[in-house]
């Protein structure tokens, strides 16, 4: 593959009269070797040094000469680059003589000051600059203009435009005998039997010809624009003698040239197309082997803008040819054929529509490589746009001269570095060359991670002491393990270690100038092998110079041939020759090393087998490739083999390509061969993994494993690779696409041999890629190309050719053949292979769409549809749900009941997501059923759907279904019912009981809203027109009223929450999905997921302000305006199972009191009077274990207190608190200090502790009754609380705590007592609280809540004393700052109904006290309140012992369950909770 | 030699960028035959180094922060050695894994590099021993490239629960979208370069900071000179300098600087009216950086090797016949200007770079 790098070089042509002018190149030419480059302009000639590009002399016409000889039209060098003869505009050809003298010229001289010289050695010239000068010698007069001319050794051909042409050896004789008239030849179809026929204008005359030697004639195009082969019996092609054979079909040829290697005449047409043709074996006649147009991806339409083609260049070694166009002439669109061949440049062909200058270059079979209209970033800035008018390969292809209407160019190019080196062919990696340097894309498997990894190429720089000398590179090759490179130039070699990057080249100059690299070099082991001949003796050799070691032939293992080697093959220990006495040497290497001190490799080569392969082939320069394989796979079948491994020779033979085995009947040690047989034709190259390394599961024999060169690296992953694929022979075919010769493998499973027989061992499958492979990667399936794209570098227009990967998947296009052929077991192995691969999903989504866009688009019936066997298949796979919807969402919806009607309707296949939990693709069924099905179905559908993400916690996907639905015209939501899909038997069937079930927006209202989008006001007088239900429109009424109260409606709220489109609110299914929304927001609140409400809250942006504003209401009482959905919200029942909730979700430790904090108590308290709960906290720890019992016992026995007025929960806290009696009790005496109830508790902790010492009843309540003073004083300051539970203890991490965050200034917002009394807990947060529940709060929220919040706190405090004693001081803060909070509003009473249940096993009188010595401290009001209350409390204790029993019955049937994770959440914690 | 130690880094190729954390698995493997003795090892650690070695002497300018196992006069940074195991008894067969972080500073620790004059060597270190036993030590060098941009701080979506599901940016990620934003062309820079006075050429460059891997293109036009430029050469190369008040004796006066190209490209540009370039950044090359002790710089120098006239066209009657000459005198002139060259990813840098596995072992 060549493509361009960099940019094109443009080159100054000197005149005489200094003015820097544009000159129309009219030719460019290039002689044999392609060192010089002859350039003609309208009076001038240049001959050129190809490397440098340096001027080497120049011979101008003077103006007289000029009009009396015509301009300057095409150059022809001779063989020997003696001469060259140019042809004029008039009736004439001159012919200079070349003399090329061995000195040097633009021999630099450094300036005498020291300053001013070259230290670089790159900068001093050392390659040949031979001086030469031009002689005029003849001038050959023709009776008319010439047309074109076919050079060869001795003689021009020249043809002329009156139909005649001549033979004129370069002295200027025309030997008349020879000259033929173009109406004296016959023209057949072929070369045997047809009747020929002449030529029977008389205008008629050869336009374009070439010699094609291979293919035995001359090409010629006719000015009609027919082209033909004319040949001869005869080797001196008499006049008498020609025959010409027609090119079939051809009638618009304008310029040919040949591919000697691959045996193609390839022919530009005026319509811009390319076209190529081979000679047909049998008859003789030229067949149309490829015909291709230019394609241009980025701009199809520029392709009609082309012109004829001006020029086509093959090559020399047939690897690649380029072609130039001329623009098209809208003037006059047809011109001539007669004309093109000969207008080449006349400078107003091109003033209309003008296409930057075009220039491609495509593979030998016709595969487009690179097309300069792909980018239309004009890379030519400096000079205007002006068109190729011909061009010239330069050395080895790695430049393309290119003549342009205004001056020349050179154009740098690249190529891959399989082009003729077949031991290059199959690598992994991709090796390009260019003029100095060697690119090598990284290793694939590291590109994963790798950001752009696609540009990244590692750039090995030649060293230019080598290079400078032996420019230009032929032959590059690395190891399998791109350890070691070698590279040949035009003398001798030079290696390179890719790790290190350090270069050797010989030290003996003399040494590498003898060193004439003929057919490649190679790595062996630690050795470079190299096919070469001596330039002095002329004696062919291999040699191998080891690695190590210094590059001298003293280390060279060299081996004799006979005959020059032009091809390499190699794999493992073997090496196959091909010379040219067209022979196939198969050698077997061993190399050795005898292990002393200046020792080195040797390698010794024993010659295996000689294939004879004259009569296969027409000339040893046919042969395009050479590679060894075995590809018996059976190890059982014991075959004739070359060499160990090796069973077969591949060879490609003018792009055909044989396979030569040995024969295994063979008795007597001779090698027969089999009949060579053709697998393919048309091969430009193969990739095959087995050609370069065997694998070890099928070869017979044991693998090499002398040196590293073998196949360690490849063959670890051989275990996972099918081996169908790792077997395969990958063949690009060029325009005709890729094939794969795959060996179909009797599977683990399948039966016995016998049932295999009648299925083929290998079978060719084609299949087409985008790109043009230069790396096959068996193992996962992908091609990676190459392309060149201009990448802009300045800000200026100067744009630079730069290489970058691209990559294709192509298993679907196998796993579709195979299916196609009924060979679905051996398309799931090969799937089964591929499993792994990342893109594997994708792939079975492009063989679905692949098939299904055929067959549902094929106007033809098919009778055995692929669609079901390929639907079938996919089934097979887990994948098969996506991969189906993936596939429908990116085909057309016409084909989607072709689909459907194969895969089962996309109904079910939801239902199967949905009961799969595959909420991902049933997302991407909705948008399927959206369309085919009807609205209801689809809502109800979709609604499921949402329900089921919000559940599953999927945000994104909920989210998603939110986007759709409100961008989603509430017209649309019907839309399937107005355009049925067609012929959709399923759906119809399904749909038409159903019409849409309350037709809510009307096409006419449609059409106003669609039309008054703009202006709020507008807006909202759409939406209102559209909102049909009556409940909105009542709705809307209200909030119009009082548009800032918070009750806004759901359309206002449209409004003003999410304004994005004013369509949202008002589809049906938008509105549906807000609900739901709404549901899972009262569900999540209800079932304390206050983590989960944020997640929900954050990810699909739900206007939950609003909601609790809604809540807040539905808590208040004022139910009016909301609907039966809001009032599912529910104020928080169980204060202990939120908060607990809360731990375990935000991942919250419970407050600790831990030794810390005994210490500091003890202080604390030592400070203060009392000693006694000093001393209890003193045996505290031995009473743990002790304590660890109570709760749950508790649940059983004690009688619990309907807590709630709101439900009778299972209020187990109370049960527990109320469980051991004297515990209880107890702490209602410590309470004391608390203006409320809640601030008994924090008089626990003294009291639990003492508890174990104090196992009695009385005694713990004594104890409590003895310390109340401290208590208070704990409770009172907060210093000593922050020492419980604040800082000192554990606190979530710092997530947890932002998030806590967030949500607590979210209730704060929406003034949600409860939860933010709760969090404020949660958090230990008492400033917090502070600040957000006060007076101003309970406003806001309205009493009950906060009441209920107040008893909320009794029960958690009761809870706490339990199960959380870290909780306990804490609370009893909380609570009293609500008692106080409370009074200020006056309603510090407002409990009293609630809090009755409440007070069950307090007793009374043990609470008075406490309570009033705190009463002094701060609340003497509340106080006496309270006092009232408790009395209330204890007056119905008596009553509430029956409630309380039922709740317990409650509690253990289903309560109990619930109460199970809280304790275990609690106990596990061993500092946290049961003290400490 | 029954207990096989096996480090293995968290990559292919041990490439990291500082600030990142090299994460590593040990497996201990007792790769005795069944039925023989269990066998102990006492402890086990890992530790990262770097280690200098200058021209001659080595000496440490810094006082050194942590003690580390068989720690050289050279060794100017070490992390806290980490214990990875303790008193760890395998039977045959048995094999156990254990996995440690090690987190790099974002600076402190110099990258490395094989300098001509300094040259910084960082490996991870692991040592075992067996009771009764040496320590066994064993090294695996690791690539380290100076991070940028990680300064910076991110920004976080205010709402945190939106930032949880958000992925934060890896070092890696920081780092390379800080060498985007400062590799970013901006403003191509001309330089007009002449020759006393006459004009030789105009330099378009079209920015001076680059990424590792990429290339450095310019622009050379050569349409307005005076005097004809024959051929010049654009080499990329890297400049280390000693710093000035570094204590490192072995920079003696002569030798303080020291350059080598990296990679250079001759063009003859006779004929060309304009020309371009482009050199690559070699991926495993050393990106800018300065430490206490040397500073590495990179540099475009240019070449221009200038002639009165290449190629004259002689007129005779009308017929212009003319060759090339066979001498040409010539004076060359050179031009240096600094570019900044910044690391890429580590992922980046791991595609051609192979000198450095991820994975080591040792027999004890």
């Amino acid at each position: 593959m060549y493509i361009p790098r960099d940019r094109e070089v443009s080159l100054h042509l000197p005149t005489p009269d200094e003015v820097p002018t544009r000159r129309n190149v009219n030719d460019v030419a290039a002689n044999r070797e392609k060192s010089f480059v002859a350039v003609a302009t309208d009076d001038t000639i240049y001959i050129w040094l190809a490397y440098p590009q340096l001027l080497l002399c120049s011979v101008g016409l003077s103006e007289s000469e000029v009009s009396e000889r015509g301009t300057l039209r095409k150059i022809y060098w001779r063989f020997d680059s003696g001469a060259i003869a140019v042809s004029t505009t008039r009736n004439q050809i001159l012919v200079y003589s070349v003399l090329v003298s061995e000195e040097n010229c633009y021999n630099l001289h450094d300036s005498s000051d020291v300053n001013f010289q070259r230290t670089s050695q790159e900068l001093f010239l050392r390659g040949s600059r031979p001086i030469v000068n031009l002689l005029p010698s003849v001038v050959i007069n023709l009776a008319a203009p010439a047309t074109c001319c076919v050079s060869s050794k001795d003689e021009i051909l020249v043809c002329v435009r009156n139909g005649f042409a001549h033979h004129v050896t370069w002295n200027g004789v025309i030997d008349p005998e020879m000259s033929f008239r173009l109406s004296s030849v016959p023209f057949a179809h072929d070369q045997l039997q047809s009747k020929p026929d002449y030529v029977t204008s008389k205008t008629a005359f050869i336009a374009d010809a070439v010699y094609a030697p291979l293919i035995g004639g001359y090409c010629i195009i006719l000015s009609d624009g027919r082209a033909a082969l004319l040949t001869s019996a005869d080797a001196l092609f008499r006049p008498n003698s020609l025959l010409g054979v027609w090119a079939l079909n051809l009638r618009d040829a304008v310029c040919c040239d040949v591919n000697h290697k691959f045996r193609l005449l390839v022919f530009g047409c005026k319509n811009g197309d390319v076209c190529a043709y081979n000679l047909d074996d049998a008859n003789g006649s030229l067949v149309q082997t490829f015909r291709v147009s230019l394609r241009v991806t980025n701009g199809p339409e520029l392709s009609n803008r082309l012109g004829p083609v001006s020029a086509v260049r093959m090559l020399p070694n047939g690897s690649a040819f380029s072609a130039v166009w001329e623009p098209r002439n809208a003037e006059e669109p047809g011109a001539s054929g007669s004309e093109s061949g000969n207008v080449l440049a006349s400078p107003t062909a091109s003033t209309t529509s003008r296409l930057p200058p075009t220039l491609a270059i495509f593979t030998p079979f016709g595969a487009q490589s690179f097309c300069s209209l792909e980018s239309l970033m004009d890379s030519h800035g400096v000079l205007p746009s002006e068109y190729y008018t011909s061009m010239e390969w330069g050395p080895e292809g790695l430049q393309l001269w290119l003549g342009r209407g205004d001056g020349l160019a050179v154009l740098p190019i690249v190529h891959s570095a399989a082009c003729g080196n077949p031991v290059m062919e199959h690598t992994n990696r991709a090796v390009f060359l260019s003029e100095s340097q060697v690119l090598i894309s990284p290793a694939r498997e590291r590109e994963t991670d790798a950001c752009a990894p696609h540009a990244v190429w590692s750039h090995i720089n030649v060293p230019h002491e080598y290079l400078a000398a032996n420019w230009p590179l032929r032959f590059v090759s690395t190891d399998r393990e791109f350890r070691h490179l070698v590279v040949a130039g035009q003398y001798g070699i030079a290696h390179c270690s890719l790790s290190n990057n350090r270069w050797k080249i010989f030290g003996n100059e003399s040494q590498e100038r003898d060193l004439l690299v003929t057919g490649g070099v190679f790595i062996y082991g630690d050795t470079a092998g190299v096919a070469c001949c001596s330039a002095s003796e002329e004696k062919p050799q291999i040699r191998f110079y080891p690695l190590a070691t210094k590059l001298d032939n003293r280390h060279a293992s060299r081996w004799d041939l006979e005959a020059r080697a032009i091809l390499l093959a190699h794999r493992g220990d073997v090496l196959a020759v091909f010379d040219t006495a067209a022979r196939v040497l198969i050698y077997k290497l061993s190399s050795q090393n005898d292990g002393g001190r200046d020792s080195y490799v040797k390698v010794s080569m024993e010659l295996l087998a000689e294939i004879r392969m004259r009569d296969l082939i027409a000339h040893p320069a046919c042969v395009v490739s050479l590679q060894l394989t075995q590809l018996n796979l059976d190890a059982r079948q014991a075959k004739a083999t070359f060499a160990p491994s090796v069973d077969t020779v591949l060879v490609n033979v003018s792009g055909r390509l044989i396979t030569l085995n040995a024969n295994p009947d063979d008795e007597n040690g001779n090698f027969m061969l089999n009949q060579p047989m053709v697998v393919a034709s048309f091969v430009e190259q193969m990739w095959h993994d087995r050609a370069v390394s065997s694998t070890p599961s099928f070869s017979a024999s044991p693998s090499p494993a002398k040196t590293s060169n073998g196949a360690t690296p490849s063959a670890s992953n051989e275990a996972t690779v099918s081996p169908h694929l790792s077997n395969a022979l990958w063949i690009a075919c060029g325009a005709k696409g890729i094939k794969v010769w795959l060996p179909l493998l009797p599977g683990r499973r399948s039966a016995g041999p016998q049932e295999m027989t009648f299925i083929a061992k290998r079978i060719m499958l084609p299949f087409e890629l985008d790109i043009y492979p230069i790396v096959i990667c068996a193992s996962d399936c992908l091609a990676v190309g190459v392309e060149s794209s201009p990448q802009q570098f300045l800000r200026s227009n100067i744009s630079m050719y730069v290489l970058n990967r691209n990559s294709e998947v192509f298993v679907h296009h196998l796993l579709r053949q195979l299916l196609k052929r009924n060979l679905g077991v051996f398309a799931l192995e090969v799937a089964a292979s591929c499993r792994t691969l990342p893109h594997f999903s994708h792939a079975l989504e492009l063989l679905l769409h692949g098939v299904l866009e055929e067959e549902a688009t094929s106007s033809e019936p098919i009778p055995d549809p692929l669609l079901p066997r390929c639907v079938a298949f996919i089934q097979e796979f887990p994948e098969f749900l996506r991969t189906v919807a993936h596939c429908a969402r990116k085909t057309e919806l016409a084909l989607w009941s072709a689909l459907f009607a194969v895969t089962g309707s996309p109904n079910d296949l939801f239902e199967v997501c949905l009961r799969d939990g595959q909420l991902d693709t049933a997302a991407s069924y909705l948008i399927v059923l959206q369309n085919i099905e009807n609205s209801q179905t689809s809502m109800e559908q979709a609604a499921r759907l949402l329900r089921e993400a919000l559940t599953a916690g999927e945000w994104s996907i909920a989210r998603d279904m939110m986007r759709f639905t409100r961008a989603i015209d509430s017209g649309d939501i019907d839309s399937p019912s107005r355009t049925p899909p067609p012929n959709a038997k399923t759906t119809l069937s399904r749909r038409p009981t159903v019409s849409s079930p309350t037709p809510i927006n009307e096409g006419a209202n449609d059409y106003v809203f669609n039309r008054f989008q703009a202006g709020a006001m507008k807006l909202n007088k759409v939406r209102h027109s559209h909102s049909i239900s009556e409940k909105e429109t009542q709705v809307r009424k209200d909030s119009a009223g009082s548009a800032n109260v918070s009750s806004k409606t759901r359309v206002s709220r449209g409004q003003s929450s999410e304004m994005p489109s004013p369509v949202a609110p008002a589809n049906p299914m938008a509105k549906r999905m807000e609900e739901i929304l709404e549901e899972h927001a009262w569900h999540l609140l209800n079932e304390y997921c206050i983590r989960d409400l944020g997640y929900f809250w954050a990810e699909l942006g739900v206007d939950l302000t609003r909601l609790l504003g809604k809540r807040r209401q539905a808590l208040s009482g004022n139910t009016t305006t909301l609907t039966e959905n809001d009032k599912n919200c529910c104020f928080v029942e169980d204060f202990s199972l939120a908060l607990t909730r809360l731990h375990s979700q935000f991942a919250w430790p419970y407050p600790v009191a831990g030794s810390r904090f005994v210490h500091q108590l003890e202080k604390k308290l030592g400070s203060l009077k009392i000693s006694h709960s000093t001393a209890s906290l003193n045996g505290l720890a031995a009473s743990e274990l002790t304590k660890v019992a109570p709760p749950t016992e508790a649940t059983e026995h004690v009688p619990s207190v309907e807590a709630k007025s709101i439900k009778p929960t299972p209020s187990s806290d109370d049960a527990e608190s109320s469980s051991g009696t004297e515990i209880q009790e107890v702490k209602l005496e410590r309470v004391v200090n608390g203006p409320s109830t809640s601030q008994r508790q924090s008089s626990d902790l003294p009291t639990i502790s003492s508890r174990p010492t104090t196992p009695g009843a009385s005694t713990g309540q004594q104890s409590l009754t003895n310390t109340p003073s401290d208590s208070r004083s704990l409770a009172g300051d907060w210093q000593a609380t922050e020492v419980l539970v604040g800082e000192s203890s554990r606190r979530g991490d710092a997530a947890s705590q932002a998030q806590l965050d967030y949500m607590l200034d979210l209730f704060a917002e929406s003034s949600t007592v409860d939860w933010m009394f709760l969090l404020c807990v949660l958090r230990r947060d008492d400033s917090r609280l502070r600040k957000e529940i006060n007076a101003s709060t309970i406003e806001a929220c309205g009493r009950i809540p906060f009441t209920r919040v107040r008893n909320g706190c009794h029960e958690l405090m009761r809870w706490a004393l339990v199960n959380c004693i870290g909780y306990v001081s804490l609370l009893q803060t909380f609570g009293a700052h609500l008692d106080v909070v409370a009074e200020q509003s006056g309603i510090a009473n407002l409990r009293l109904p609630p809090k009755k249940k409440i007070a069950t096993d307090a007793n009374a009188t043990q609470s008075t006290t406490p309570r009033t010595s705190r009463a002094d401290v701060s609340h003497a009001k509340s106080n006496l309140q309270l006092g009232a209350a408790f009395a209330d409390k204890a007056n119905g204790n008596a009553a509430k012992s029956r409630h309380r029993s039922r709740s317990v019955d409650r509690i253990s049937a289903g309560g109990g369950r619930r109460y199970d994770h809280v304790v275990s959440s609690v106990e596990p914690n061993e500092e946290g909770c049961l003290l400490m | 030699m029954p207990l096989e130690i096996c480090a293995e880094l968290d990559r292919d190729v041990a490439v990291y960028l500082a600030g990142e954390t090299i994460v590593i698995k040990v497996t201990v493997e007792n790769v005795a035959s069944r039925g023989r003795a269990k066998e102990q090892l006492a402890w086990g650690s890992v530790q990262l180094t770097c280690e200098r070695t200058t021209g001659t002497a080595t000496t440490s300018s810094r006082e050194r922060p942590t003690t580390a196992i068989a720690r050289s006069a050279a060794t100017v940074f070490s992390s806290l050695p980490v214990i990875i195991f303790c008193d760890v008894q395998l039977s045959p067969g048995e094999k156990r894994e254990f996995n440690c972080e090690i987190p790099m500073s974002r600076n402190g620790l110099p990258p490395t590099f094989r300098g001509q004059l300094v040259r910084y060597v960082n490996r991870i270190a692991v040592a075992v021993q067996q009771l009764q036993a040496p320590i066994r030590l064993s090294y695996l060098p690791v690539r380290i490239i100076p991070a940028v941009g990680l300064e910076s701080k991110l920004s976080v979506p205010c709402n945190p629960f939106l930032a949880e599901s958000m992925k934060r940016a890896t070092v890696a990620e920081v780092v390379t979208a800080a060498v985007d934003e400062m590799t970013m062309p901006r403003r191509s820079q001309a330089f007009a370069l002449t020759n006393g006075n006459s004009r030789v050429a105009l330099l378009t460059l079209s920015k001076k900071a680059f990424r590792m891997g990429e290339d450095v293109c310019g622009h050379l036009d050569f349409a307005d000179s005076d005097s004809p430029c024959v051929q010049y050469s654009v080499g990329l190369e890297t400049e280390e300098s000693l710093v000035e008040n570094s204590t490192v004796e072995a920079a003696q006066k002569s030798c303080r600087t020291h350059s080598t190209t990296v990679s250079q490209t001759v063009c003859v540009c006779a004929f060309s009216p304009n020309s371009t370039f482009r050199l690559n950044v070699p991926l495993n090359a050393p990106a800018s950086f300065t430490t206490d002790t040397v500073q590495l710089k990179w540099k475009l120098r240019f070449v221009f090797v200038v002639t009165a006239k290449a190629y004259e066209i002689r007129c005779s009657s009308g017929n212009t016949q003319s060759a090339a000459p066979v001498d040409v005198p010539i004076e060359s002139f050179s031009w240096t200007t600094d570019v900044a060259v910044l690391p890429c990813s580590p992922q980046n840098a791991a595609l051609l770079d192979s000198s450095f596995c991820s994975k080591v072992s040792l027999l004890v």
